[in-house]
């Protein structure tokens, strides 16, 4: 049996065996809902856009913005005036190191010497996109990213210098790519990324350690398509720290602000800064920002706060909560003050829920206080399972029997595991008073409806 | 077992409500062997319906009406799944009516799917359970014919190894 036919036969016998959920009643949907939402931290609305592929971005900000950060992160960059938007660029050398936004320059730059005919890259959301395929992997934040004159343009992730993905133009055919090593050959991700040109390609492979020597192309039937040399200059760990790395090395964790967005297929990075540009407009008009100490203007922009592009790492639908080597405390900006979390709202919109943190009112909640909650929830969820339609006192059981059972599993008393489930609640409550969902419809990010969560739900 | 694509594409679209229980069960399962979560994939089946009943002019008119309800299932889902955590850290357990899936047929088969990541898993489901073209497969997830090849041979790979590594 082949392994096709092997899963095939596994994935019906699997699909025939599964407990239908009853089929609503069309009345319910005529009404405009799906399922009974009770009990859901809910966002009306929430859903689709015409993409699957989802591109997350981190927006990294400085905290304590009142204070002059923004100027001396400036300060702590090498001047550089031929650098546009903290691009470093030695064109002698052919090395480019660049993040964000002017990453795209570098890639149309590159791209443009080599082929002379790609008008728009967003590498911004391509190194993006390859850091979303890799899962935790972040290019973004902590890589950098390389051009060759060629096209070939490699990213690096700091630290551990490894070369983690290459982008350049090939033709369309291209299904395979293969990175030699000197210690053999490794296949490369190839990855097609919604609004990039269709001769550019995006290839990302995590662990790679050693420097290789060529990256040549397959088609289908394995047909060599293209190869690439890659020289030795591009193959230098980065010298040059980015920008942006400077602030998350010399500054606490805990010290910085988070934003999170998830964009879908359609916005383009300027689309992402106007709406992100409305967003703080909106929250400046609701949101007493004097209070989190945020000095936010009319023209603030959120790139104008010190921004850069990353990626949580956390679309791995639904394996799990996180990917096993996740701290939820940092990807989801546990303990940063404010997070946006712009995402795909409608096949026509976009929508974005707004979190506001309050540090200082916040219990400082950490990984173990949420495994044990998530522990105790699904022993509950279990409970509530077997018992078919609980009441208040099956409920109240079924309780003490989970933080029980999470006790005795983590050698915990029952009380401190209750004073985790209360910190992790308290936390959750006063989350929720400053969340904000907005709504607008595509094209026209400036329309953004924003109002209190609650009143939705 | 074989002709589940052909089920579908002998799907009555002539109305919505021809088309609702059957596509509610079939994309039902589909979303399970994918999304591997039977809560969310309730979820996602009926949100992605509701929005199919709110546009049926247009959505009926399309190739692959359950290709389009899946396509937005799936991005309901992951929608969803960003959420998630806070979501799951709502005060009370979110449903005491979870559905839990059976034993799997072939357990090794189960646990090689589990590893793959939620792209290839789709390509996968969409192109073994449902047999749908790889065009089709395509336009449902949105992405290039090429892709769809490229993901099926990569899971395709993965499977294999792991199925190796079990025995």
């Amino acid at each position: 049996m082949t392994i096709e036919e092997r899963v095939r036969e596994a994935l019906r016998a699997d699909a025939q065996r599964l407990e239908l959920p009853p089929t609503p009643p069309l009345e319910r949907l005529r009404a405009g809902r799906s399922r009974p939402l009770a009990g859901r931290l809910v966002v009306a609305g929430a859903s689709l856009a015409g993409v699957v592929a989802l591109l997350a971005v981190v927006l990294w900000l400085p905290s304590e913005l009142s204070s002059p950060d923004v100027d001396s992160i400036a300060a702590s960059v090498p001047p550089d005036p031929s650098a546009p938007h903290g691009l470093s660029f030695d064109p002698d050398g052919g090395e480019v190191f660049a993040e964000g936004e002017a990453a795209r320059d570098v890639v149309w730059r590159a791209a443009a010497s080599h082929e002379g005919q790609l008008e728009h890259v967003d590498f911004g959301r391509l190194c993006v996109g390859i850091a979303l395929e890799q899962g935790s992997l972040d290019v973004g934040q902590r890589g950098s990213c390389e051009a060759e004159p060629d096209g070939l343009v490699i990213a690096h992730h700091e630290g551990q210098g490894e070369v983690v993905a290459a982008v350049g133009a090939v033709p369309d055919e291209v299904l395979r790519v293969v990175w030699e090593l000197p210690d053999g050959e490794r296949e490369l991700e190839l990855h097609e990324q919604p609004g990039v040109p269709q001769r550019l390609f995006a290839a990302a492979a995590s662990g790679i350690a050693g420097q290789p020597s060529r990256v040549v192309g397959y088609d289908a039937d394995g047909h060599e398509l293209f190869t690439r040399t890659v020289p030795s200059v591009v193959l230098r760990q980065a010298e040059a720290t980015p920008r942006y790395h400077l602030i998350a090395t010399e500054r606490d964790e805990e010290h910085r602000l988070r934003a999170t967005l998830v964009v879908g297929d359609e916005p383009t990075i300027d689309d992402l800064r106007a709406i992100a540009t409305t967003v703080v407009g909106e929250l400046r008009r609701q949101v007493d920002y004097t209070a989190l100490g945020v000095e936010v203007t009319d023209s603030t922009r959120l790139a104008d706060l010190g921004v850069v592009y990353d990626m949580p790492g956390l679309e791995q639908v639904p394996e799990d909560f996180l990917p096993d080597d996740a701290d939820p405390t940092q990807a989801w900006g546990w303990h940063a003050p404010f997070v946006l979390d712009l995402g795909p709202g409608d096949y026509d919109g976009f929508e974005t829920l707004l979190l506001l943190r309050q540090p200082h009112r916040q219990p400082n909640v950490d990984r173990g206080d949420i495994e044990t909650t998530r522990g105790v929830d699904a022993f509950i969820r279990q409970g509530f399972h077997a018992a078919e339609q609980p009441d208040a006192s099956d409920q109240e059981r079924i309780r003490s029997q989970a933080i029980a059972q999470v006790a005795d599993d983590s050698d915990l008393s029952t009380n401190e595991v209750e004073q985790r489930i209360e910190r992790v609640s308290q936390w959750q409550r006063i989350e929720r008073e400053a969340a904000f969902l907005c709504h607008a419809d595509n094209p026209h990010p400036d329309q953004f409806e924003c109002s209190p969560l609650d009143e939705r739900r | 077992v074989t002709g589940v694509g052909e089920r579908q594409r002998k799907a009555d679209t002539r109305s919505f409500e021809s088309f609702y229980p059957w596509a509610h069960e079939e994309v039902y399962r589909v979303l399970v062997l994918t999304l591997r979560d039977a809560e969310l994939a309730a979820d996602a089946a009926q949100e992605a319906l509701a929005r199919a009943y709110r546009r049926w002019d247009e959505v009926s008119s399309y190739a692959n009406p359950a290709g389009w309800v899946y396509r937005v299932a799936l991005n309901y889902a992951r929608s969803r799944f960003r959420r998630q955590l806070r979501e799951w850290l709502t005060d009370q357990p979110s449903s005491p009516r979870a559905l839990e899936a059976p034993a799997p047929a072939d357990p090794a088969v189960e646990r090689a799917l589990a590893g793959l990541p939620v792209e290839q898993r789709a390509v996968v489901v969409l192109r073994l359970y449902l047999d749908w073209p790889v065009e089709e497969v395509a336009v449902a997830l949105g992405i290039r014919p090429g892709t769809v090849k490229s993901r099926l041979a990569r899971a395709l790979e993965r499977l294999r190894e792991r199925l190796e590594d079990e025995r």
